[in-house]
């Protein structure tokens, strides 16, 4: 996996590429910490994704979660949005609702299938 | 245990033979549609149970044997192969030996030769595998998978709620949850919701945890086992909780499924008291719960899935229940038709008491039993009643195989398909039809070519169809072709000795003697018919069913032959008549009217019994001297006149009683060879009467009459 990270002002796009999985997952931690530290609006581009396991869908979460905290925002693109809802699907992640966490009504894991 | 596995296997044989009939007809049909998908799955569908449940209650020479067709037919399922004429013949004479196997003690051995030839021929049919295997090897290993695949498709459908939760360092063991929620979600119809509460944020989370755990709902048939199976290898390293929450129909008792909040209270999501006081707060619940922080959206979504679906499958199965029957033993319901006859029998000594003692309340009582009975009755008749096209489908086969044995072509068309008669009727009607068809095709339907120089089309027609009429059904045989030679009929009967040289036959009096004993008009005795012993025996069997059978026939155009047979053979309506202290019956159907004979009536005929009715002179038959009654003879007799093949005949007792619901009994082994009669009911007050056998009775007179001519 690789990514890269562009800034402009306070936007900042955390573009990542190749498998999602375990292994990086410590790299795309840091990854998204540093981003949330630096820009208030992160979008997070997986174009280049081509497998996302359980652990990568948990830090996803997670870092929604943060950015609700901190009060800024995440937003996830994908031109190919496969990988994403293969992971979701078989993890049972989708749902209705947000969590308790999701005080902007901006769930990562609501609509959609 | 034996006890039980016998009716087991008993159970899997009624079941197999459906099938194969079943497959029968599929094949059949496919023959004349070979793309057909829906017949190829069919065809595919009947062999897996075959094979399936053969392996299950230990026919395991089925199931192998099944196995090498299901394969072939797997191919052609997926497009693999087309169907071919040689694939059908192939596998219908793979039927007939499954269905020799399965049924051991009837008929001839399996021949285990024909068998190996028959699996050696499937297997050539598989690409890539002709001649890879010896035919006596058989696939035991696969018999045995599918062993379990058929037991899973008898087990009932259960749901369950797991709790599926990892040790947080699961991923260091290398294995990943999602792989195991993939085979769960195999095992049958589930829904995963994941929790994911305890994600913490990115400052605290170490990425290589497991912080989700999950609420499953599954529906499958495979058992608690196969769930818990799945998370074998990781036993220890996670938290597995499984509630059966719908065990596939028993716990139905309520309308719906649990409320929500109990279904959090039953998990432990929440407590009672939580409930109740959210409650109060006239929210829709899961928004209360959740906005109350007292359970997460999580959960409520989960527990929301787990309403959802179990209203889903419970829904569906209701739906199926609607449509289900249920499969009865034939013996029962014989059982069951034997005590309405008894019941009967009772309710008519009711009725006869209740008339005696001029007892309002008690006459009240019979007419309501009586009432009751008669429709009791009515639709037990009704259950036995089945429709006769599973028969004709039987008879497509052998239109099929025969017409290819002689060259013939010959379609075979059906009609009333769906007429209902009487389970034993339909039962011994099967031999009589066989004969009559073989008959159409042999000596009926000529060769291709003969009917082109005839001016009829190439191939031959023969109609099968069943219409009721009244108490009675008529079944035709109807064929297009030669139609029945007068001049060979009269030829041979003379031959025979049948009819005397000089006698003057009207058509259809010629054509009833092909039905007598030793006639054969084929030059040729093939194969297929022309022992000269079909027709009188189709007569017998008529016969024994209360039938009568009529033939027609055209030269050049083709034979009808019509079979009038009685709905049912288990209570018929007759006349009750009584002879000095005897009482006999008649069946009602047969009857045509009653008429006085005095003294001076039987004077008049000079000592002949010989009736003037209406200006018509009937004969007539004392069935005083019959059964050798002894006793006055009352001054005026009765004479009951029945018609039957076209004359009207009578016979003379003394008294005619009136209708009576004549439930049969049959006469036993000792009296079977008594002739005259064809079996015994037994009366209100318990006196047993004969029920005539006219046909016999006319026969018998015939032949008296023939000794003392000669």
């Amino acid at each position: 996996m690789d990514f890269t990270i562009e800034q402009s002002g306070a936007v900042g796009v955390l573009k990542v590429d190749g498998e999602m999985t375990v292994q990086y997952a410590g790299v795309l931690k840091a990854a998204l910490l540093k981003s949330f530290d630096s820009v208030d609006h992160l979008i997070l581009n997986l174009d280049k994704v081509t497998e996302i396991d359980l652990s990568c869908l948990q830090l996803l979460c997670s870092a929604h979660r943060t950015s609700a905290k901190l009060q800024k925002q995440l937003t996830i693109t994908s031109n190919h949005p496969e990988a994403l809802q293969q992971a979701v699907a078989a993890a049972g992640y989708a749902r209705h609702v947000g969590c308790r966490f999701d005080c902007n009504k901006n769930c990562l894991w609501v609509g959609g299938n | 245990m034996s006890g039980n596995t016998d009716k087991h296997k008993e159970a899997f044989r009624e079941e197999a033979n459906e099938l194969l009939t079943e497959l029968e007809t599929a094949l059949l049909e496919l023959e004349e549609t070979p793309g057909n998908e829906e017949l190829i799955g069919r065809v595919f569908r009947a062999m897996h149970t075959i094979k399936g449940s053969g392996a299950m209650f230990g026919f395991d020479d089925i199931a192998a044997f099944t196995h090498e067709v299901e394969t072939v037919f797997d191919l052609v399922r997926n497009g693999k192969m087309v169907v071919t004429k040689k694939l059908i013949d192939l596998t219908l004479s793979a039927r007939d030996q499954i269905r020799a196997m399965l049924n051991p003690d009837s008929g001839e051995p399996v021949d285990v030769v024909l068998s190996g030839e028959i699996i050696a021929a499937f297997r050539n049919f598989i690409p890539g595998r002709s001649g890879e295997k010896g035919p006596g090897d058989s696939p035991a290993v696969d018999s045995k998978a599918q062993a379990v695949d058929g037991a899973a498709a008898k087990a009932p459908e259960v749901t369950y709620r797991i709790r599926f939760r990892p040790v947080q360092d699961i991923f260091a063991t290398g294995t990943n949850p999602l792989g195991i929620l993939t085979e769960i979600k195999g095992l049958g119809n589930s829904r995963i919701v994941a929790q994911t509460r305890d994600i913490p944020l990115l400052g605290e989370i170490n990425p290589e945890e497991c912080y989700t755990y999950w609420d499953i709902i599954l529906t499958t048939n495979q058992g608690i086992n196969a769930v818990k199976d799945t998370c074998i290898f990781i036993e220890d390293s996670c938290e597995l909780k499984i509630d059966v929450i719908d065990d596939g129909g028993s716990l139905d008792q309520e309308d719906s499924y649990k409320k929500l909040g109990e279904i959090l209270i039953e998990r432990g999501d929440l407590s009672a008291d939580d409930l109740r006081k959210v409650l109060d707060a006239q929210k829709r619940i899961g928004e209360m719960l959740v906005s109350s922080g007292i359970v997460g959206p999580g959960q409520v979504e989960a527990a929301l899935v787990e309403q959802k679906h179990v209203k889903g499958i419970r829904k569906e199965r209701q739906a199926s229940e609607a449509i289900s029957s249920i499969r009865v033993p034939s013996d029962k319901l014989d059982r069951l038709v034997d005590l309405v006859g008894e019941l009967v029998t009772v309710q008519a000594r009711l009725s006869q008491f209740s008339a005696t003692q001029k007892e309002a309340a008690l006459v009240t009582i019979a007419e309501e039993v009586e009432r009751l009975t008669a429709e009791l009755r009515d639709n037990t008749m009704n259950i036995r009643m089945l429709p006769i096209g599973t028969t004709f489908s039987k008879f497509k086969r052998l239109v099929r195989d025969l017409s290819n044995e002689l060259g013939k072509e010959i379609e075979m068309t059906t009609d009333g398909a769906e007429t209902e008669l009487d389970k034993t009727v339909i039962e011994k009607l099967n031999d009589p039809l066989v004969h009559l068809i073989r008959n159409s095709i042999d000596h009926g339907i000529e060769m291709p070519e003969a009917r082109e120089a005839a001016g009829k089309p190439r191939l031959g027609t023969v109609h099968l169809s069943a219409v009721h009429s009244g108490a009675y059904v008529l079944i035709r045989i109807k064929d297009d072709g030669a139609g029945l030679d007068t001049e060979a009929i009269r030829a041979r009967a003379i031959d025979r000795g049948l009819i005397a040289a000089d006698a003057e036959l009207a058509e259809k009096d010629l054509f009833a003697l092909i039905l007598a004993p030793g006639f054969s008009t084929a030059r040729t005795v093939t194969n297929v018919s022309g022992r000269g012993v079909g027709m009188d025996v189709v007569k017998q069997a008529i016969d024994s069913l209360r039938g009568q059978i009529e033939i027609s026939s055209r030269k050049g155009e083709g034979s009808t032959i019509t079979l009038k047979l009685p709905l049912t053979l288990a209570i018929i309506e007759g006349l009750l008549v009584k002879i000095a202290e005897d009482f006999f019956v008649f069946p009602l159907s047969a009857v045509e009217e009653c008429v006085e004979l005095t003294r001076e009536d039987a004077a008049k005929a000079h000592g002949r019994n010989l009736a003037n009715v209406r200006n018509r002179i009937i004969p007539y038959i004392r069935l005083r001297e019959r059964f050798a009654i002894g006793g006055e003879l009352p001054a005026i007799e009765q004479i009951v006149i029945v018609g039957t093949e076209g004359s009207r005949v009578g016979f003379v007792v003394d008294n005619v009683i009136g209708e009576h619901q004549t439930v049969i009994k049959s006469l036993g082994k000792f009296y079977r060879k008594v002739e005259g009669v064809s079996g015994a009911t037994i009366l209100g007050d318990g006196t047993v009467a004969l029920i005539l056998d006219i046909p016999k009775l006319l026969k018998m007179a015939e032949t008296d009459e023939q000794i003392s001519f000669s």
